[in-house]
């Protein structure tokens, strides 16, 4: 997913831009993917929103789990979509292309959307959805919110950044290339993952990482019994064994998928990952 | 002198009985051939004694002392059995086949012990050279004198064949009834089974014969293979030829009419 | 009677241990990081880390594991007085996975490090008692392999379901990881638990021997030898189930070493069962060990998993062999 969010966005602004012409905002929309089932639900007021997808009840993955389960939900078949009788259908590229043809066949309408790879990127996407939807004064004020955020995250002048590197259950880590890179940039921490090759959301193998350790580890949540090889991974004793010059902070791996106002609970995080490390980190010195 | 003693022994299988009251002694020293219809229990009857299968009721004693109670492997010590149609089922050389029956013997003997006694009975049955050959590669007659000197390699007191000679040609059935005599006459016992009247008549010292699972004759091969006794345990009409002289023959005339 | 070896044989196991032993020392140095032959004087945390935490449990495992599958497939061929018989292909590696992963869809793995394991080797267990079951009819060699399939079949199945139905939101991903094993990242937890029960379930596979070598004459010669059948079932399948469950919870299924290190060794010790335990499970370390170096040799990104490898030397050498045994098949 490297297309760069400016040229779609600016299509779909376009698009956009067409439809507005038409009467006025869509009353019942639905929603086929996560990320913008986050955006729908913070832009447009329930009595809209015809559904959003399964994957926002995931407690694990998604960001609104509390949220979806007052909304209704779809499991992305196109059958169910057409029952729902949407004037607009919000749709990733991640979403089943069969689907969307078969949208289209019937003649509902539905946008397009990419994966932002960028703050700016993110941003502009929010801005575009609002205007989709009507709600362009919601939009301004989630992109005020989350510009508070990356302001808010930024450590004071003259902070030397630490290294550290994302490590989600599976090895899953994330490159410089992602929204969650540039978030972890902004908070003052520097990502490694270059280092080992990593770029896009990738599995880290654990020898890499072991060999040239960062200061944070922000390491994902597991479940309480974590008895898969995936969790396993990431408790590993050779991590441990490394205590003395890493930190592990908790990044749950619900705020790595999305930007959006995700990237708001994300930032917090991180700059309280940062905050806690550099207190350890100073504790570890002084012993 | 050892003897096999059973009584009233009875063998079940489901409904059927297959052993009905057997009561039988066998001697060592001479070779007792055990026969009668097909199904009229001579292979069970040996495999009881070699404590293959459990009877319903009776006993078997081997000089006084109930073969049933023995452990498995001082029981193995003793009693030898040579099944019907034995399997081998992987290609392993001569000695090392012989060497199986050392196994009941681990933990009483030294492995030279065990050496020596493999190398006594390949000697006895004359395939001393065959050690390194694959089993695979005998011919049928050499495989039942290999499969004779596994049996002796073990020294039992008793050797319980199953039909021995079945499968071979006159000559290697002569050379196996030989060395089971030479066996007897060295003074342990020999029971086995056997379907050739003429052969049961040259080589056994004594005859059981069994039917329906019942003892119905018991003595020397001119006392129990009497064409009358033939006539109601095969329904064939036999008589003997020779019976005095050297090479006694049976000659069956026919499936008796009537 | 001890076991004679041929003059030409009493070579091979100084000749595998020494194998095993060169291999070992190349899995200490094989990986991703460069680590040098000099790591063993010379070591900060971090190469200490990867030396001891990472590099070393790895070898450790693959050695325990490999002469565990080697010594199951040589016992199981014997008893079964087949060479097409192995843990894997008689589904009861398949069914040591299903125990293994229920105990992760029933959520009780995380009770303790052993539950797992524990799961596993009841799974095992089962499975060969399945198995005695089938060849206690006096099965064919050829419905022997029937029954491994539809074992494989469901448990495959059901490891899946399980899966897919877990609580769990990570326990998805592992289907692959289950059914095609790898040594990738265990830690020397893995082979504290590992070992113990690993070698009570060789001591009593291997105080098996003598029986297999009886099992030679067939059922009827080997109880005439005083063998007492009953007895070395349970212990096989209790030896066996342990061996294979706690080698499939560690690491998933790694297959088909029980059937080619066995096979290749014959030529050189002979058929005799009992002539073939140790040689095999050493060879069998010699084997996961080759195949692990090679996994972290090939290039790419991600690790291939170990069963894969297993699988393309595997397949093609028990199709060689069943063509070859075509007429001991029915």
């Amino acid at each position: 997913m490297k297309r760069k969010g400016h040229i779609v966005a600016a299509i779909v602004a376009l698009a956009g831009a067409l439809q507005a012409n038409a009467a006025e905002p869509p009353q019942r929309i639905v929603s086929l993917n996560l990320c913008l089932d986050t955006l729908l639900v913070e832009l447009a007021p329930p009595e809209r929103i015809a559904a959003i997808s399964h994957y926002s009840l995931d407690a694990w993955r998604s960001p609104i789990a509390e949220k979806a389960r007052q909304l209704p939900i779809n499991y992305e078949t196109a059958e169910e979509v057409v029952a729902l009788r949407p004037d607009l259908v919000l749709t990733s590229r991640h979403s089943a292309t069969a689907t969307r043809h078969a949208l289209a066949r019937v003649g509902i309408r539905f946008e397009l959307f990419d994966v932002p790879s960028s703050i700016e990127a993110s941003i502009a996407q929010v801005r575009t959805v609002a205007a989709l939807l009507g709600r362009k004064e919601a939009g301004e004020a989630l992109v005020a919110r989350i510009e508070t955020a990356i302001a808010a995250a930024r450590p004071a002048a003259g902070f030397t950044p630490l290294t550290a590197v994302v490590y989600q259950p599976g090895g899953l880590s994330a490159g410089i290339d992602t929204v969650t890179g540039e978030l972890m940039r902004v908070a003052g921490l520097e990502n490694i993952a270059e280092r080992y090759g990593i770029r896009d959301f990738r599995p880290l193998p654990l020898e890499l990482l072991v060999s040239s350790p960062p200061q944070v580890l922000l390491v994902g949540e597991t479940s309480p019994n974590a008895p898969t090889q995936a969790e396993r991974v990431i408790q590993h004793r050779a991590l441990r064994s490394l205590d003395s010059r890493m930190t592990r902070q908790v990044f749950p791996v619900r705020l790595l998928y999305c930007s959006g106002p995700t990237m708001i609970d994300a930032l917090g995080t991180l700059a309280q990952a940062r905050d806690h490390a550099v207190a350890m980190l100073r504790a570890k010195a002084a012993l | 002198m050892s003897q096999l003693t059973i009584r009233s022994l009875q063998f079940l299988r489901g409904e059927r009985r297959i052993l009905d009251d057997i009561n039988v002694c066998f001697e060592s020293g001479c070779v007792t051939a055990v026969l009668g219809p097909n199904g009229a229990g001579k292979s069970t009857l040996l495999a009881s004694i070699a404590g293959l299968l459990k009877p319903a009721s009776g006993t078997i004693d081997l000089d006084g002392q109930s073969t049933l109670a023995m452990h498995s492997s001082a029981r193995a010590r003793r009693i030898a059995f040579l099944p019907q149609s034995p399997e081998i089922a992987w290609p392993i050389d001569v000695e090392t086949l012989v060497g199986l029956a050392r196994i009941p013997f681990h933990g009483v003997t030294s492995a030279v012990e065990d050496g020596a006694a493999v190398a006594r009975a390949m000697a006895s049955t004359h395939i001393t050279q065959w050690s390194k050959r694959v089993v695979t590669t005998l011919s049928g007659g050499e495989r039942a004198r290999t499969l004779l000197a596994r049996i002796f390699a073990g020294e039992p007191e008793w050797i319980l064949a199953d039909e021995p000679f079945a499968g071979l040609d006159p000559s290697h059935q002569f050379e196996a009834a030989d060395l089971l005599c030479a066996f007897a006459r060295g003074g342990r016992g020999v029971v086995l089974t056997i379907h050739d009247l003429t052969l049961a008549a040259r080589i056994a010292d004594r005859i059981v014969i069994l039917q329906d699972g019942r003892v119905v004759a018991d003595g020397t091969p001119a006392e129990a293979l009497t064409p009358a006794i033939l006539r109601s345990v095969y329904g064939i009409d036999a008589e003997w030829l020779n019976p005095s002289g050297q090479a006694p023959l049976i000659a069956i005339h026919g499936r008796h009419a009537g | 009677m001890t076991a004679p070896i041929t003059v030409k044989g009493r070579w091979l196991v100084p000749a595998l241990l020494v194998l095993v032993a060169a291999l070992a020392c190349v899995s200490i140095v094989v990986g991703k990081v460069n680590l040098g032959w000099d790591v063993w004087s010379h070591q900060d945390d971090v190469s200490r880390a990867i030396l001891v935490e990472l590099r070393l449990p790895r070898t450790l495992l693959g050695i325990i594991i490999g002469a565990a599958l080697g010594l199951s497939g040589a016992a199981l061929q014997g008893y079964l007085r087949n060479p097409l018989a192995e843990p894997g292909t008689l589904g009861v590696s398949s069914m040591a996975a299903l125990g293994a992963v229920l105990s992760i869809f029933f959520n009780v793995a995380g009770m303790h490090p052993f539950v797992l394991p524990a799961c596993g080797v009841l799974g095992g267990l089962l499975g060969m008692m399945f198995l005695f079951l089938l060849s206690g009819m006096a099965a064919s060699a050829l419905t022997l392999i029937l029954s491994g399939v539809i074992l494989g079949s469901l448990a495959i199945a059901g490891i899946s379901l399980a899966l897919s139905l877990s609580p769990s939101p990570w326990a998805a991903g592992e289907i692959i990881r289950w059914l095609l094993g790898a040594l990738t990242d265990r830690s020397l937890d893995d082979v504290t638990i590992a070992t113990p029960l690993i070698l009570v379930g060789s001591i009593a596979t291997l105080s098996c021997r003598r029986a297999l070598d009886a099992l030679t004459l067939g059922e009827v010669g080997a109880r005439s030898l005083g063998v007492d059948l009953n007895r070395v079932q349970w212990q096989l399948a209790l030896g066996i189930g342990l061996i294979v469950g706690t080698s499939v919870a560690v690491t998933g299924i790694v297959g088909f070493v029980g059937l080619v290190v066995p096979h290749l060794l014959r030529p050189i010790v002979g058929s005799r069962p009992s002539v073939l335990l140790i040689p095999s499970a050493i060879g069998g370390a010699a084997f996961v060990l080759c195949g692990d170096i090679i996994v972290r040799l090939l290039p790419g990104g991600t690790e291939l998993q170990l069963g894969v490898v297993m699988s393309l030397i595997g397949a093609p050498f028990f199709f060689a062999l069943l063509q070859s045994m075509r007429r001991k098949l029915t």
